[in-house]
C-alpha cells in the first residue's frame, strides 16, 4: 500500500511516516502544495494524508483539482481547523475524512486503512460477512454460525463499522462517529462498554474471540496485521 | 473636564451649522431689507419729483403777474406742508412761497431744473432744519423759481427701515452666538469621550465613558461603548485567568512527563525502560486531551459556531442520549430515567453537536459521581423557555463550589475520578454560545446534584 503525505511540518511529516511505516505501507513526502499536487495526480497511491495549509497551495484547491482530473485517491485532511464549517468544506470540496491536529498517529493510519478498505469494497453489497459472521444491511440482521445474535440497533451498527473494516484497527472517535454521528471525543469508558455488550453477544464462551481490544488504539475485528 | 479651545470649537459640526446658519439668514434677511430700502425710497423720491416738476411747470406756465398767487393757492391746499414753494427776485429777495430769503448759501446752485437733495437751516416757524428735495430754475422774467418737497417722511421711512435691518442683524447675531454657546456643552461633553476613549485604548480598560443622565443620543452611545467594555474588560479578565489556570495546571504533567523520559532514558532494563515509556505516553495523551478541550473551548467561545445553527430537537437527542450512557450506568448500578411529554417535539436554534456533546458531559459526571440508584433527565418547555434537567443522587457540590464549578481545571474535591477538570467549561462555553443559562443547585431532598439549562424562546 503507498501513501503520500503531503506535509509542510517536518517533524509533523516524520513521525506520520514513521507510524504508517510501521503499519506496513510504504510512504512518500511532499512538503508543499505544488509538488504534493504533481505527484498525487499521478494516481499512483492508495490514499493521501492532506495538510490543509500548505505553502505554495492550499490543501482544498488540492483537492478540487485532483478531482478535477478524474482522481479519486482517497484524501484524508488533517487541519488545525475544528469547526463543523472547515469539516463540512473540507469534505465538500472532495476530501473523504478529516482529522484535526493535534491527533494521534495511530488515529490517521486506522483511519486511512478504513478509506482503502471502504473504496476496495462493493458500495451496493447488502450483507457483509466475516468467518462465520454474517450481516444482513437491510434486515438488520446479525448471525454467527446461522444463529440471530439479537443485536440491538446500537449494537449492529457496531458490528456493522468493525465488519467494514475487518482486520483493521477502529478507533473509539471511528467508532462513535460512525455510529452515532458525534465528533468529538465520548469517554475511554463509554464506548468500550458498548464493545462489551456486542462482544457478550457475538463472542460466546466456546467461539472464537472475534472483537478484540488493541490497548491504546481501538479495536479490531479479527487480528489487526 | 478642560475648557476647550475655541480653535477646536470650529471643526464641530454643530459650531460649523449654527454658524452656516447664523450667516445664510443674516444674508437673507440684509438682502430683503436692503431692497425693500432701495425701492421704497426710490419710489416716494420719484413720487415727490412728480410733484415737484409738475408744480414748476404749472408756475412757471403762468404769466408772471399771476404766479405768486398761484403759489399763495398752492400752498393753502397743501394741508401738510409738504410742498415748498420760493419766489425769488434777481436779488434773492422772497417774492412768494414757504422757502426762506435765498441766501447765497441755497445749497442748489445750479439752475439746472433737476430735483436735489438738500439739508438747510430755516428759521420759521422756528429754527428747525430742513431735509428737502428741491429744484430749481430761472424763468423768463429773471425771477427765479424753486420748488419742492419736503422729504423727512422718507427719511424717517428709511431710518425705520435701517434700524429694522440693525435689529434684525443684532437678532440673528445673538441667535448665533446663542447657538454656538449651546454647543459648547456637546463640543465639551464629545471632547471628553474622545480623550477617554484615547486612554482606554492607550490600556486603562477601567475606564468608562461619562452618562450626563439626559438620556439623548450621546448617553445612548456612550452607554453602548461602556457596555462593550465591560465585556472586553470581562474577557481580558476571562483570558488572563485561563492562561493562569493552564500555566498552572499544566506545569504538573508536564513535570512528570519529563521526569517519566528521563528515568526511561536512564533505564538499563529494557523492559522497565518499556514501561516508563508507555506511562510518558499516557500523560502526554492526557495532556493532549487537556489542550483539546482548551481548543474547543477557545473555539466555542468565540462565537463562530453560530453559524453552525440549525433545528434541533432535543427529544430525540434525549432519548439518544440515554441510550448511549445506558450500558456505561447499568454497570454502575445506575438506571437513568428520562422525562418528557410523549409525542412532543421540542426544538430550539443551535449547533446539535455541540449541544449532545455539553448533555454527554453533564450526564457522564452525573453517572461518575452517582452512587447506585438512579438519575433523572427531564426535558419540559415552558411559555418562555425550555429547560433541560440531570438530576443525580450523588453528593453533590460544596455550597462555596458551586459558584466555580464552571471555572476551568475546577475538580471536585472527592475526585479520585480520571479526567481534565474542563468538562464543566466546555458545557459553560456551549450554554454561553446558544444565549443558555447553566445553574447547578444542591437538592435538599433527595440529596445529590441538579443541573439545569434554560434555552429562551421566542
Amino acid at each position: 500500500m503507498r501513501i503520500l503525505i503531503i506535509e509542510d511540518d517536518e517533524t509533523t511529516a516524520r513521525e506520520l511516516a514513521q507510524e504508517l511505516g510501521n503499519h506496513g505501507f510504504s510512504v512518500d513526502q511532499a512538503a508543499d502544495g505544488p509538488s504534493g499536487l504533481a505527484l498525487a495526480a499521478s494516481g499512483a497511491y492508495d490514499a493521501i494524508t492532506l495538510d490543509r495549509m500548505l505553502p505554495g497551495l492550499d490543501g482544498l484547491s488540492i483537492i478540487q483539482r485532483l478531482r478535477a482530473q478524474g482522481v479519486s485517491t482517497p484524501v484524508l485532511l488533517l487541519s488545525a481547523l475544528g469547526n463543523v464549517d472547515d469539516r463540512v468544506a473540507g469534505l465538500r470540496a472532495g476530501g473523504d475524512d478529516y482529522l484535526t491536529k493535534p491527533f494521534v498517529s495511530e488515529e490517521v493510519a486506522a483511519r486511512l486503512e478504513a478509506l482503502i478498505r471502504r473504496r476496495q469494497a462493493p458500495a451496493d453489497s447488502t450483507r457483509l460477512s466475516y468467518r462465520d459472521l454474517d450481516i444482513d444491511l437491510i434486515s438488520r440482521v446479525a448471525r454467527r454460525q446461522q444463529v440471530d445474535l439479537h443485536l440491538s440497533p446500537t449494537e449492529f451498527r457496531l458490528l456493522e463499522c468493525l465488519m467494514r473494516n475487518s482486520d483493521r484497527i477502529v478507533t473509539r472517535t471511528m467508532l462513535f462517529e460512525a455510529v452515532w454521528g458525534y465528533h468529538f471525543d465520548p469517554g475511554t469508558n463509554l464506548i468500550e462498554v458498548h464493545v462489551r455488550r456486542l462482544r457478550r453477544k457475538v463472542d460466546g464462551p466456546d467461539q472464537e474471540a472475534l472483537i478484540n481490544t488493541v490497548r491504546g488504539a481501538g479495536y479490531v475485528l479479527g487480528q489487526a496485521d | 473636564m478642560s475648557w476647550v479651545r475655541p480653535t477646536d470649537s470650529h471643526r464641530t459640526t454643530l459650531f460649523r451649522l449654527s454658524l452656516l446658519y447664523g450667516l445664510l439668514y443674516s444674508l437673507g434677511t440684509a438682502l430683503l431689507l436692503y431692497e425693500v430700502y432701495h425701492y421704497v425710497g426710490r419710489y416716494q423720491e420719484k413720487q415727490a419729483d412728480l410733484v415737484t416738476r409738475s408744480n414748476f411747470i404749472n408756475i412757471e406756465a403762468q404769466p408772471a403777474p399771476e404766479r405768486a398767487a398761484l403759489i399763495a393757492q398752492e400752498m393753502m391746499r397743501d394741508r401738510r406742508h409738504i410742498n415748498l414753494f420760493g419766489l425769488y427776485d434777481a436779488t434773492g429777495h422772497l417774492l412768494a412761497g414757504n422757502l426762506e430769503p435765498l441766501a447765497t448759501t441755497l445749497p442748489v446752485q445750479s439752475d439746472d431744473r433737476q430735483p436735489h437733495d438738500v439739508t438747510m437751516a430755516q428759521t420759521a416757524p422756528q429754527p428747525h432744519i430742513l431735509y428737502a428735495r428741491l429744484l430749481r430754475g430761472r424763468l423768463s422774467d429773471g425771477t427765479l423759481l424753486v420748488t419742492g418737497r419736503n422729504t423727512a417722511a422718507i427719511r424717517e421711512l428709511r431710518n425705520v427701515i435701517r434700524l429694522a435691518m440693525l435689529s434684525a442683524a443684532g437678532a440673528i447675531l445673538i441667535i448665533t452666538l446663542t447657538g454656538m454657546v449651546l454647543s459648547i456643552r456637546p463640543i465639551r461633553r464629545i471632547d471628553s469621550m474622545r480623550q477617554i476613549s484615547r486612554d482606554i485604548s492607550r490600556g486603562h480598560i477601567d475606564l468608562r465613558l461619562p452618562v450626563s443622565g439626559r438620556r439623548d443620543e450621546l448617553d445612548m452611545l456612550a452607554g453602548i461603548i461602556n457596555g462593550t467594555l465591560d465585556d472586553m474588560q470581562r474577557l481580558l479578565l476571562d483570558i488572563k485567568s485561563a492562561t493562569d489556570h493552564i500555566a498552572h495546571d499544566l506545569r504538573m504533567p508536564l513535570t512528570r512527563l519529563r521526569a517519566l523520559l528521563n528515568r526511561a532514558r536512564q533505564s538499563e532494563d529494557a523492559n522497565s525502560a518499556n514501561d516508563l515509556l508507555n506511562s510518558a505516553l499516557q500523560e502526554t495523551d492526557a495532556l493532549m486531551q487537556r489542550f483539546n478541550a482548551l481548543l474547543r473551548i477557545a473555539e466555542i467561545s468565540s462565537g463562530m459556531r453560530r453559524s453552525g445553527f440549525t433545528d434541533c430537537d432535543l427529544v430525540p437527542m434525549l432519548d439518544a442520549l440515554i441510550e448511549l450512557y445506558s450500558p456505561l450506568a447499568e454497570e454502575q448500578g445506575i438506571n437513568l430515567h428520562g422525562h418528557h411529554a410523549p409525542d412532543q417535539a421540542i426544538i430550539i436554534h443551535g449547533d446539535p453537536q455541540l449541544l449532545f456533546e455539553a448533555l454527554s458531559n453533564l450526564l457522564d459526571n452525573a453517572i461518575k459521581f452517582s452512587p447506585a440508584g438512579h438519575i433523572d433527565l427531564f426535558l419540559r418547555q415552558s411559555m418562555d423557555c425550555v429547560e433541560l434537567g440531570i438530576l443525580d443522587r450523588g453528593p453533590g457540590l460544596r455550597e462555596a463550589d458551586i459558584g466555580i464549578a464552571v471555572t476551568p481545571f475546577f475538580r471536585a474535591d472527592n475526585s479520585g475520578q480520571p479526567g481534565h477538570g474542563l468538562g464543566l467549561s466546555i458545557v459553560k462555553a456551549i450554554t454561553d454560545l446558544h444565549g443558555a443559562s447553566l445553574h447547578l443547585e444542591n437538592r435538599p431532598s433527595p440529596g445529590g446534584l441538579a443541573v439545569t439549562l434554560r434555552f429562551p424562546v421566542g
